[in-house]
């Protein structure tokens, strides 16, 4: 469990540290939260879910924001 | 598609179906549907006990990720019908390992079927257009031990 935990983190890092941030704040409202919570997250039907965006498309802007899924 | 040298069938919850909704993934689903490669498996009520059951003891363990309700329902079905379970999701893979509900469930991930369909230049070559196509990336931990970094 510790090894998946470290790697969820350095999921998370990555994630941080690959999106394109200028894009994201560019994005309007329910998209930029969605987004914002997808980077913390990794989680894309939470994130869809919780901002109401459908999945689909938060998935499409996942692309643009180029904010990577991370498999570990 | 490749997938179908592993697997006949690719049996998808109706909870998750549903939430294909845009196109190209909407038609290629119902090719494959047409095809018989790929069936919707209605609710049952079999599995709805279990579904909820993953959800409250996952959502209540603060060291897995929290798990949505259509993967819990898929991870609930992969139990019932005795099939692994296809998902990048980190939260069904770490609930197999750690609830005693869901021994002996297989949980398969992106990096998981690609090796077992290719192997050597053939299998770097799968992952370069999989992570182009889709934006998913691998743990470099895990691609180390594959010896692929």
């Amino acid at each position: 469990m510790a090894r998946y935990r470290e790697e969820l983190e350095w999921a998370r890092e990555l994630r941080r540290r690959e999106a394109d941030w200028s894009y994201i704040e560019s994005r309007p409202e329910p998209l930029k939260t969605a987004l914002k919570l997808l980077v913390e997250t990794g989680d894309l039907w939470y994130a869809a879910a919780l901002t109401g965006v459908d999945l689909e498309e938060l998935n499409e802007e996942r692309i643009r924001a180029r904010i990577p899924l991370v498999v570990v | 598609m490749d997938l179908f040298s592993l697997y006949n069938r690719l049996l998808v919850p109706f909870a998750v179906f549903s939430e294909i909704k845009r196109e190209p993934a909407r038609s290629f689903a119902f090719a494959l549907a047409v095809e018989r490669r790929l069936l919707v498996v209605p609710r049952l009520e079999a599995v709805d006990a279990l579904a909820l059951r993953i959800l409250e003891l996952v959502n209540a363990d603060p060291s897995i990720p929290p798990i949505d309700p259509p993967e819990a329902y898929g991870l609930a079905f992969a139990k019932h019908a005795g099939l692994p379970l296809l998902t990048d999701n980190a939260s069904p893979k770490l609930a197999s390992l750690i609830l005693e509900e869901l021994s002996g469930v297989a949980v398969l991930d992106s990096l998981d079927v690609l090796q077992a369909i290719y192997s050597g230049e053939t299998l770097l070559k799968a992952l370069r257009e999989f992570t182009e196509d889709t934006g998913v990336k691998f743990s470099a931990r895990r691609l180390r031990e594959l010896g692929l970094a």
